[in-house]
């Protein structure tokens, strides 16, 4: 066919290699958010000249914000490629970060066993969510938004009943507190395991065969099963996947400052969404880049924290971060369309 | 009870609180002929609200009232979860009603509905402006304007000279009122002053919240006085602080008090704590209404509560554990 | 051409939903290196058959066999493991994935040690390229590129292409060529012939007489859910066919309503 033709790439692309590997470069998934991540961190540079955004303090700021955002955002993304949503992750954050303390802080359980019952809890939530989701069938939004509201009652409650108040102190010292807490100067070593989790998730993605499984599973799930993948396991991985890294924010946060409260984290459900969507993952599944959504997660945290560097009023930070987004999807959207028609 | 029904006892009540229907279920009048009162105030995720709630608990039981608290779940849609709270515990005819006026627009209506409808009304936390009007009995509590004038007069005392204002539910009346009175007094005092307003996207993300202060500071660097409006806020101001290299040259004081907060008056980290006591503030509001009921009895004007002030002198009293619950720190 | 065991026999196959009866009582046979043609109208039951055949859902009544010995497929997979492979109508292929990725889906190439072990990217986008110009699909260069950017008939090139390189003995190839063009669909038919001519029995379902004419050995005319026709090569001409499928008779009595209508329509 006619069209069939013209769809293919020009010869004299394949023979320029300088201009296939712009093309490739280009086609990448994590192309549109990393050029998102260029601008906003330019633009704050330019904006917030001499106020000290540049500086290592200032620098580290960032990558903290990004650090527990991406830790998160990045095995939503994975789910998201897999199709579905979580909504809970904010609830499982605030419940293991109360979990430890209540655990570790009132009752005197060693640290190890208190950070195992996180696990456990994390595993439990991933588990529920995903069998839920693919047993009923029902949406995982529905689903995960029952978990939300039930995991967050019921870490109020409980805690308040066993404790008298959601906020619970807890002070850990030692090996614990390095391994989650540790910091360099103004850097956390939750950095570290951001990067760590981004780079073996892109891994994951695209170079096993679990990840081929992932992006079929949310790309078409039909076809997936036709081809013999077990599209269900690969879900509730991803759901226990999920809960897990929140679980890992959660401990995180709990060591870094010191305590736990019940309410925390649920803005980590919209800004994980947030992050992946500013990192080309597509929200209808089957497409996307952890290292995208490392990027993501880099904008979010330019923003939010590049705008207090401006000494403008905060109230800035939203609307931008509300531009981007649409910015951002719409750019994604171009360089998805370059990949579908080169 | 066993520890399993006190687990299931309080999966039962965590349900109850994630989703408010149970508050909207109908009661008839306690048949034993005990004065009912209902309460409406702030969310117990919150461990202010959580020492508030205690004392009503305690003053209801010593009063030998039917008592209940009902609260919105969250920040998030104060405005609507406060008036729909007070009109289902209007519909619900309790003798009195202790409400903090957090909203008055969304509010007012309903307590002057409950006033008419014959139901006591005692306002208490927020709302110091306008209770009389309204009709209520009395209000306990602080006036928000005043104690942000009490943080610039304690900052100014220890050499202020740009203080910056944390409000972390912007458009909230209290806290605004709170850094109005902080913002006045500094600038009658000669000083500057800023406001940072906390987006959001940063609510209940303490890291996010580190970081917008360390910017702040970053940012300007005369700025050398902190006043934030919680204890949470305070004990991320305080780490942004030392963190970012501050220690020497910016004092945080605060409102509200956790045992961190107190901890650190003691550590010489925190000049100030300004304690409004929420635990009194539910005893006495619960109480008033009670014995108003019961004997015709009761305060004449407001019941001023707070700022009780806590610093380095005093604090040692405040953190005996014994009663550290009862101002809310754990 | 046909061994004397076929590939896959449905004997006496029903099933039922609810009630409602899909399927009765229909048989086939296909053998290797033979094309049958399922032909019939929708919801004559050709899809719950070709369900049935690739372990999708169990027959209600009857029995499968398989080489000759009863075979009880608990699900695709038990289906896909006996040679048996279902191509839908766009291929059953992930568009926003590689060509190679899509032809390995399921079965990647895997190279080094668990938790290392990883896609040998490399070979598989060798193989699946060799694979698919093998094929006489040539216009596909790079095998690295998303299916997205195949046509149609590209896509189904890919899908049977995958199935015979892992081993399918009978292919089942729902609707091939409906939503394509002539030319397109031409590709697709000698795609077909060529899958033959390497021994593989092929199921081919459709609702185009003609193309079912051209490339058929044997023919079963589905008609609500019962088998209306079975005849092999040579025995119908097209027009017959055309007018066995269950549309048939309404077809008739459609062109005959259309020729009263006519003369209104000229005067």
């Amino acid at each position: 066919m006619s069209s069939d033709i013209t769809r293919q790439a020009p010869p004299a692309t394949d023979s320029s290699s300088l201009g296939k590997f712009l093309g490739d470069t280009m086609r990448r998934p994590e192309f549109g958010a990393f050029i998102g991540t260029l601008t906003v961190f330019v633009f704050f540079a330019v904006v917030t000249s001499g106020n000290g955004f540049l500086t290592w303090r200032g620098t580290a700021g960032w990558l903290n914000v990004a650090a527990e955002l991406g830790i998160v955002a990045v095995p939503v993304a994975l789910l998201m490629i897999g199709g579905e949503l979580d909504l809970s992750v904010g609830s499982v954050i605030g419940a293991t970060s109360v979990l430890v303390a209540v655990a570790t802080g009132i009752y005197g359980a060693p640290i190890w066993l208190s950070i195992a019952l996180a696990l456990a809890l994390g595993v439990g939530v991933g588990l529920f969510n995903g069998i839920v989701t693919v047993r009923t069938g029902l949406p995982s939004f529905i689903v995960t938004l029952v978990s939300m509201l039930a995991l967050a009652g019921l870490a109020l409650g409980l805690t308040r009943f066993l404790v008298g108040t959601p906020n619970v102190s807890l002070s850990v010292e030692g090996a614990w507190r390095f391994l989650f807490a540790g910091k360099w100067g103004p850097a956390s070593i939750s950095i570290i395991w951001w990067v760590l989790v981004s780079l073996v998730a892109g891994w994951v993605l695209f170079r096993t065969q679990f990840g081929n499984w992932i992006q079929a599973t949310g790309g078409d799930r039909q076809s997936a099963r036709e081809a013999g993948i077990r599209t269900d396991r690969v879900k509730i991985t991803l759901f226990i996947l999920t809960a897990v890294a929140a679980v890992l924010v959660g401990v995180i946060q709990t060591m870094t400052f010191n305590g736990g409260e019940a309410t925390r984290g649920q803005v980590y459900v919209f800004n994980s969404i947030i992050a992946t969507v500013i990192g080309g993952v597509l929200l209808q599944g089957g497409y996307g880049s952890p290292i995208g959504v490392m990027l993501g997660a880099m904008t979010f945290g330019i923003v939010n924290v590049g705008i207090f560097y401006t000494g403008w009023s905060s109230d800035w930070a939203q609307l931008l971060l509300g531009l981007l987004l649409l910015a951002a999807v719409l750019t994604n959207n171009l360089f998805r369309r370059l990949a579908m028609r080169a | 009870m066993n520890k399993v029904t006190r687990m299931i006892a309080g999966g039962i009540l965590a349900l109850a609180c994630s989703t408010s229907l149970f508050a909207s279920e109908g009661q008839a009048k306690d048949a034993d002929g005990n004065y009912e009162i209902i309460a409406v105030l702030g969310p117990l995720g919150d461990p202010f609200f959580s020492a508030m709630e205690k004392g009503t608990k305690d003053a209801a039981e010593a009063a030998g009232v039917k008592f209940e608290y009902t609260a919105p779940n969250g920040f998030d849609n104060l405005s609507q979860d406060l008036a729909r709270l007070i009109e289902v515990g209007l519909s619900r005819k309790p003798d009195a009603m202790v409400i903090g006026n957090f909203i008055p627009d969304a509010e007012n209506e309903g307590i002057r509905a409950a006033v008419e409808a014959g139901i006591e009304v005692v306002v208490i936390n927020t709302g110091s402006d306008n209770w009389k009007e309204l009709g209520a009995l009395t209000f306990v509590g602080e006036d928000s304007t005043a104690v942000g004038r009490k943080a610039a007069e304690l900052h100014l005392a220890s050499g202020a000279t740009h203080g910056m204002c944390i409000n972390h539910v912007p458009g909230n009346p209290g806290t605004e009122a709170r850094c109005q009175g902080f913002k006045e007094d500094m600038e009658a005092g000669g000083k500057k002053v800023t406001v940072l307003n906390l987006p959001y996207s940063s609510q209940g993300s303490p890291q996010q919240i580190v970081q917008a202060i360390t910017g702040a500071l970053t940012a300007d660097k005369t700025i050398n006085a902190i006043y934030t409006l919680g204890s949470g806020l305070a004990e991320n101001a305080m780490q942004a602080v030392a963190d970012g290299g501050f220690a020497e040259t910016v004092k945080v004081g605060t409102s509200d008090v956790s045992r961190r907060t107190l901890e650190a008056v003691r550590d010489g980290k925190l000049v100030f704590d300004l304690d409004q006591q929420p635990y009194l503030q539910g005893y006495y509001g619960v109480l008033i209404a009670a014995q108003h009921l019961k004997y015709g009895i009761q305060p004449v004007g407001a019941v001023t509560t707070g700022p009780l002030i806590i610093t380095k002198e005093n604090v040692d009293k405040v953190l005996n554990p014994e009663v550290v619950p009862y101002r809310g720190a754990m | 051409m046909s061994t004397n065991i076929p590939i896959i026999e449905a004997r006496n196959v029903s099933k039922e939903f609810a009630g409602i009866a899909a399927l009765q009582e229909v048989s086939l046979k296909v053998s290797a290196g033979e094309v049958l043609c399922l032909l019939g109208d929708n919801g004559a039951g050709k899809s719950t058959l070709i369900k049935i055949l690739s372990g999708v859902h169990a027959p209600s009544s009857g029995e499968i066999l398989l080489d000759g010995k009863p075979a009880a497929f608990r699900e695709p997979r038990d289906a896909r493991n006996a040679g048996i492979a279902t191509v839908h109508q766009y291929g059953g292929t992930v568009p926003l994935m590689s060509i190679s990725r899509n032809f390995f889906l399921g079965a990647e190439i895997v190279k080094g040690r668990w938790p290392l072990r990883r896609l040998d990217l490399q070979t598989m986008n060798r193989i699946a390229l060799e694979q698919i110009q093998s094929l006489g699909v040539r216009r596909v260069t790079d095998s690295s590129r998303p299916v997205g950017t195949l046509s149609g008939g590209q896509r189904q090139a890919l899908a049977i292409c995958r199935a015979t390189y892992f081993g399918a003995r009978l292919l089942i190839l729902d609707e091939p060529t409906s939503a394509l063009g002539v030319r397109e669909a031409t590709t697709v038919l000698k795609l077909v012939a060529e899958v033959r001519s390497r021994g593989i029995g092929v199921i081919l379902i459709t609702h185009n007489a003609h193309h079912a004419m051209s490339i058929g050995d044997h023919f079963v005319v589905l008609g609500h859910g019962k088998v209306v026709a079975s005849f092999s090569r040579g025995e119908k001409s097209a027009a017959e066919v055309v007018g066995l499928m269950a549309g048939g008779v309404e077809l008739q009595a459609l062109e005959l309503e259309l020729e009263q209508f006519k003369p209104k329509a000229v005067s």
